[in-house]
């Protein structure tokens, strides 16, 4: 059994991780996740694609998505690996992962929508927990929060 | 980069999210609606476009794979 925690911001839950994706020339990068059950899809922000140089431009789109009240196309990323830390472990280790992550390509052109879009956070939707077999722990009013997986 | 670098970038990363928490309305005071990088607990950089934040990095010659960048606001955003 294995814990992932989870910090609690602004009433989010948020993991911190460092993500690397050989195939798209992206070297380990620190960043965090939104937790999302309210989202089906996993998603890498406009910000964390400008912030690791993911390159958007001429890939073809999967179909359009509405998210934080903008719409975006959905473009999807090969594998990547997180890596991210366990709890409760004597020695400090961490935990690998591989993750299937989608990208946001905003069209906006005015300045304030651009600000808009590239606002939003990178998100772990309800596929992440699917996929990886994770299950969520939440207790707000004592500010825990974890993952955990019984792999 | 081996696995102890990716710890160090971990308990980093951990650190610099609590700071940034702990100041946040600070934060919102001094940078709103703008994009602040930081990194070890200090801000490197900030600016309203994320594109000319990331100009000033790479200017910089900072490694932005340990920097997180975020945006500030007084308004709260519902996904």
């Amino acid at each position: 059994m294995t814990r992932i925690p989870l910090s609690i911001k602004s009433g989010r839950l948020v993991l911190v991780c460092v993500i690397e994706c050989r195939s798209l020339r992206i070297q380990k990068q620190i960043t965090s996740f939104i937790l999302d059950t309210g989202s089906s899809d996993s998603l890498i922000s406009t910000k964390d694609a400008i912030k690791m140089q993911i390159p958007l431009s001429g890939k073809t789109s999967s179909g359009d998505i509405d998210f934080g009240g903008s719409r975006f196309e959905k473009i999807d990323l090969q594998e990547f690996t997180m890596y991210a830390l366990k709890e409760n472990s004597k020695i400090s280790e961490h935990i690998t992962l591989k993750i299937n992550l989608s990208a946001l390509r905003s069209n906006k052109k005015s300045e304030k929508k651009i600000q808009v879009a590239e606002s939003l956070p990178s998100i772990l939707g309800m596929d992440f927990l699917k996929e990886q077999n994770l299950s969520l722990h939440v207790i707000l009013r004592e500010n825990i929060a974890y993952l955990e997986t019984y792999d | 980069m081996g696995s102890q670098n990716v710890m160090e970038m971990l308990h980093s990363g951990q650190r610099d999210v609590e700071w940034f928490n702990s100041n946040f309305s600070r934060f919102k005071r001094e940078f709103n609606n703008s994009f602040i990088a930081f990194h070890n607990e200090q801000i490197i950089d900030s600016d309203k476009d994320l594109e000319i934040l990331m100009k000033k990095l790479e200017n910089k010659k900072v490694d932005t794979s340990s920097v997180f960048i975020e945006f500030v606001s007084s308004v709260k955003t519902i996904l």
